[in-house]
């Protein structure tokens, strides 16, 4: 488009429209623009090339690597990590201000630190730790988050120490808990804090709060012990802990796509309520010989509830709050159903298959009211997904099982069949 | 100024710590390598699918177990121990002793993890894990030494042993031979 507005300036000039110097002071904007494009394309370029010779060299030596002597391979070892630390130096003291360099050389000296641990252990056939040399990487990296002010940084420490855990937890057989993971966090969230407050709409935001909500969903069970259904409460706590940070002004304004709270919330309660409609979770319970307060996993139950309870209290207290919906308080509602479920089986599995059709119900009402079609099928999806766990779990006639489905399959049809043409008529 | 001055000098520090680490690493192995004694650890025919994880060789031992009179529960895997070793009439290292405490009367020590106890009705079994069993390889070579060092075990009566490096506990792992010969350079004369 710019091209054929600068052919077009004689013609303006003819016709008076503009001035010489009017036109000059455009040509001049678009040389200017198609400059800096041009630079950032070399840029591009260059880092390509780069890559591309950093690759070959690499290659090269990897394929004569088993001919180089020990010490030679060792100074190799270092070279991407002296590398990366001496921009970072650089990048420090006069690029401060680039996001661009500030991310990208955090991204390289996060590699390099593992990659130069890594390749001492190869040198040295040390068959290592990796639960250790991961913790290990992690925390050199950490400080460079504040140091660099980098969201990259913290993002992969995060993915890094979600890995480590899994590591030490749950791949190892004697699997233990990881109780640095959430120091890691900890020291992590002032930068998170920030970064919030300072850009709430920034992009870096949205992956930081993917990356933490799905890096709590796979951890908090790292915390387990010998209460593994008592840890179903715990998780059913946290769930409901992020429906209401979820639902927080921070983050409600926002797509659904970008508020990862809420998504994995709603989704997390719904999947925790389906396992607990199922009869042999109350079994397991009732068999259980210890009360829930002989349970660790009871206490970090009661502190999650603790922290749901203080933020709807905090947020109840303003006077722009709204009812956000029954998921938030479903932890709340649980807990005399739990401790029902000591000495019952019938009345808890009864309570949480009424609540989960009641949550359906609303939902697809929701979706009716608020004309979405997304909303209503979700509803559906719920009823549809406890109609297929009762039909794994209870001795009714497959007839009868049958006639469920088609009720089911028939409201939705025709749910989706009114609003649809709801919609026509009121666009004519 | 001063800001950017004491961040840089912060950088610093971590950039040290990070250098640190492997260095340190380094380091204790090269002096095992240097003052270490040579002790030579007999290797055992292997299933070949569990042979080859990525770029090195898995290695498993011969001697990785002992025996206890008696039963002894006091053993647990994942436990550290110590075998004190010795060499047997073909110069190959054999555990003398298992202990759980760092000996003192010798210097020819590895420090292990107890990997398996089988308590018997009078006596008890136990296998080691020691610190080195892999040896690495270039990518595209080691499938070919995973092959010379698989039928020098199963179809062959070649020795084939790695060479450890021992000193004050710790063990550095420096070739494995086939025959008396590295086993890179048996791969490198495969491949001419």
């Amino acid at each position: 488009m710019s091209r054929n507005f600068l052919k077009a300036l004689p013609e303006l000039i003819e016709a008076g429209i503009i001035t010489e110097a009017t036109s000059e002071s455009i040509k001049n904007f678009y040389d200017q623009k198609k400059d800096q494009s041009q630079s950032r394309v070399i840029t591009a370029f260059a880092i390509l090339g780069g890559l591309l010779v950093g690759m070959g060299i690499i290659l090269i030596l990897a394929h004569n690597w088993d001919e180089l002597a020990r010490s030679t391979k060792t100074m190799l070892a270092f070279l991407p990590l002296v590398v990366a630390q001496a921009l970072g130096v650089f990048v420090i003291w006069r690029k401060s201000e680039s996001a661009a360099w500030r991310e990208s050389v955090s991204a390289l000296l996060y590699f390099a630190v593992g990659s130069s641990m890594a390749l001492v252990a190869q040198i040295y056939n040390i068959p290592g730790n990796l639960g250790t040399f991961l913790l290990t990487w992690m925390l050199l990296c950490l400080p460079v988050i504040y140091l660099l002010r980098s969201s990259i940084m913290s993002l992969l420490v995060i993915i890094g120490i979600t890995v480590y855990v899994n590591e030490v937890s749950y791949w190892t057989y004697s699997g233990k808990e990881a109780y640095l993971y959430w120091l890691v966090l900890a020291l992590i969230a002032p930068h998170y804090y920030l970064l919030a407050k300072k850009n709430p709409l920034s992009n870096f935001v949205v992956f930081h709060d993917w990356v933490i909500a799905l890096s709590l969903t796979i951890c908090l069970g790292s915390l387990s012990h010998e209460g593994e259904e008592i840890m179903y409460m715990a998780y059913l706590a946290m769930f409901g802990l992020f429906v209401i940070i979820g639902n927080m002004k921070l983050f409600s304004h926002k797509l659904i796509i970008n508020n990862p709270w809420r998504i994995i919330g709603s989704l997390g309660i719904i999947i925790m309520l389906l396992m607990l409609s199922f009869e042999w979770f109350w079994e397991d319970l009732m068999s259980q010989d210890e009360p829930f307060t002989e349970y660790r996993e009871f206490y970090l139950y009661l502190f999650l509830l603790a922290l749901s309870a203080g933020f709807i209290i905090r947020k109840a207290a303003q006077a722009s709050w709204k009812f956000n919906g029954f998921l938030e308080f479903v932890p709340f509602v649980m807990f005399p159903v739990f401790l029902i479920g000591q000495d019952s089986v019938g009345i808890p599995m009864v309570v949480v298959n009424l609540m989960v059709l009641s949550i359906g119900l609303v939902t697809v009402r929701n979706g009716f009211r608020l004309n979405h079609l997304g909303i209503m099928n979700y509803g559906f999806l719920i009823i549809a997904s406890l109609v297929v766990c009762r039909f794994f779990d209870t001795d009714l006639s497959y007839v009868i099982r049958g006639v469920m489905f088609v009720l089911v399959g028939l409201g939705f049809f025709m749910a989706n069949y009114f609003m649809l043409k709801q919609r026509k008529s009121n666009e004519k | 100024m001063k800001n950017k001055l004491l961040i840089v000098a912060a950088f610093l520090l971590v950039a040290a710590a990070q250098i640190y680490i492997p260095a340190e690493m380094i380091n204790s192995r090269e002096a095992v390598i240097a003052n270490g004694k040579m002790f030579k650890f007999n290797t055992q025919p292997v299933d070949p699918a569990d042979v080859l994880r990525g770029r090195y060789i898995s290695l498993y031992f011969r001697e990785n177990s002992v025996k206890l009179l008696g039963r002894d529960s006091s053993y647990v895997y994942g436990q550290d121990a110590f075998v004190i070793l010795e060499q047997d009439v073909d110069g190959y290292a054999k555990i003398r002793q298992l202990t759980k405490e760092k000996p003192t009367e010798t210097d020819d020590y590895l420090k292990v993890k107890i990997d398996n106890v089988h308590n018997e009705e009078d006596t008890t079994s136990i296998s080691v894990e020691y610190p080195f069993d892999r040896y690495y390889m270039e990518e595209c070579k080691a499938p070919k030494a995973e092959k010379l060092y698989n039928d020098s075990r199963l179809h062959s009566a070649k020795p084939t042993y790695a060479i450890v490096m021992i000193k004050d506990g710790e063990g550095v792992l420096t070739d494995v031979m086939i025959d008396d010969r590295p086993i890179r350079k048996l791969v490198e004369e495969m491949t001419k």
